[in-house]
């Protein structure tokens, strides 16, 4: 479906090269890798819209957490551009978003007919960071009082997009039926403490 | 097939056609199982968003590993024997005065002290585009760090009514290349044309200015750039400021 194109540039910088895999995997080292690669490359991409050193940082931060997201639910299924690319793309959107809070206005120097054509790449992200409903509070506060191992697991589960056999491997449990009810027993606390919650 | 087995297949990204169409029969019908659904989507959503506020927390860390590097380069030539730099940065300023006032401006070292591709902004080398374009063809070459070939598709793409931002990629290939004539006169018609990267296109021509030594003009650049934008501005005071 997707047709892999790795830039020819990462392949030539003498640096170890970071795959999508080390970054699906968590690892912080490949995490920082990146953040630090790119984020010099993004704030002077960054300038040119006028926001002040820090609010640049900030969108890159942001920026650099929705890539991430995407990365982590599938959605780049593999580099088909720079990472910086990716980057610039969720950036600028970022940046317009707060210049139209900050109801400054955006000026004649910024050709919007430009914005669209490097934001093919990061369509279909989810860029709007919705509020939390009341539900959806009280299921983050039970959840954040499960055990370790539970809150690890529904992790895997639901945020990486791991299978039960998957889980499995990566946590050694020695058998899938362990994962599943280890799964459904978390599942139950929670839903019993949300329960008793409500019925006070 | 089991509801459960059905929650877990859609979590999973694994439903195949058919079980969607069942899923989507039995979350309109079926209240309990959108119950649950619902219950199981809030779940992601909260550990989705803990994890969100976990990494920003990470990356504010980096951040200020970042600054520390940054302190600590900057604050190296506190030596504990102060009188010693004190001495030799004395030596080394009357060096460089003698040495400036008799040679002037190293314009080659503050050409690379400044120079820095600028990143490809405008073409996007789409996961599904499979077409082999030229557009596509000229900025893989530029990422690639290989100049005679993209400069070669920018002048292609220029007589095809390629886009009218390819001009000041031109520009930044053939300053790779050291033509910095040809350079000059590209970044001076992007300065006319091209709203987009009339600022950067100053900031370019001024360092082309330095680097063929014709100072008078970079001057003339660096004032214009300085007055009328806010792309390089702090850079180019400095500039200027070593260029006198």
């Amino acid at each position: 479906m997707l047709t892999l194109f790795i830039p020819i540039h990462k392949v030539k910088e003498a640096k170890t090269e970071i795959t999508l895999d080390d970054l699906r995997k968590g690892s912080d080292k490949a995490l920082q890798q990146v953040y630090e690669e790119n984020r010099d490359k993004f704030l002077n991409f960054a300038r040119r819209y006028h926001l002040s050193d820090e609010e640049n940082i900030d969108v890159y931060q942001d920026a650099y957490i929705i890539f991430y997201d995407n990365v982590m639910s599938g959605k780049v299924e593999s580099f088909s551009s720079s990472i910086a690319t990716y980057l610039f793309g969720i950036g600028k959107y970022l940046i317009f978003d707060r210049m139209k809070k900050n109801k400054k206005k955006v000026g004649s120097k910024f050709d919007l007919a430009i914005v669209g054509k490097d934001d093919e790449l990061v369509n279909g992200f989810e860029m709007e960071e919705q509020e939390l409903t009341t539900e959806q509070i009280l299921l983050q506060k039970h959840f954040g009082a499960l055990g370790k191992k539970c809150q690890e697991l529904l992790t895997l589960f639901y945020y990486r997009g791991y299978t039960i056999q998957e889980i499995m491997e990566a946590e050694n449990y020695n058998s899938e039926n362990v994962v599943k009810a280890a799964k459904s027993r978390c599942m139950k606390t929670l839903r019993e403490r949300i329960q008793a919650n409500n019925s006070h | 097939m089991d509801k459960e087995l059905l929650l877990y297949r859609y979590f999973s990204d694994q439903l195949t056609d058919d079980e969607q169409l069942l899923f989507n029969d039995l979350l309109e019908k079926d209240l309990e199982f959108k119950a649950q659904f619902e219950f199981e989507n809030d779940l992601k959503r909260v550990i989705n968003k803990n994890q969100k506020q976990n990494l920003k927390q990470k990356l504010i860390g980096f951040e200020k590993e970042i600054e520390a590097k940054n302190k600590s380069i900057s604050s190296k030539p506190r030596l504990k024997n102060w009188s010693i730099a004190a001495s030799i940065a004395l030596l080394i300023g009357l060096g460089w005065i003698a040495y400036s006032t008799f040679s002037g401006p190293d314009y080659d070292n503050l050409y690379a002290a400044n120079f820095e591709t600028y990143p490809n902004t405008v073409y996007t080398i789409t996961r599904s585009d499979a077409d082999q374009s030229l557009e596509r063809n000229a900025f893989a070459a530029y990422e690639a760090s290989d100049y005679e070939k993209a400069a070669a598709a920018f002048l292609d793409l220029k007589t095809k009514n390629g886009s009218i931002h390819i001009n000041f990629y031109l520009a930044q290939s053939y300053m790779h290349l050291g033509k910095d004539n040809e350079a000059i006169e590209i970044l001076k018609s992007v300065i006319l044309n091209d709203m987009e990267f009339k600022a950067e296109a100053h900031w370019y021509l001024a360092l082309a200015y330095i680097k063929t030594k014709d100072e008078v003009k970079a001057v003339a650049m660096l004032n214009n750039l300085i007055e009328n934008f806010d792309y390089k501005k702090e850079k180019a005071q400095a500039l200027l400021a070593e260029l006198d």
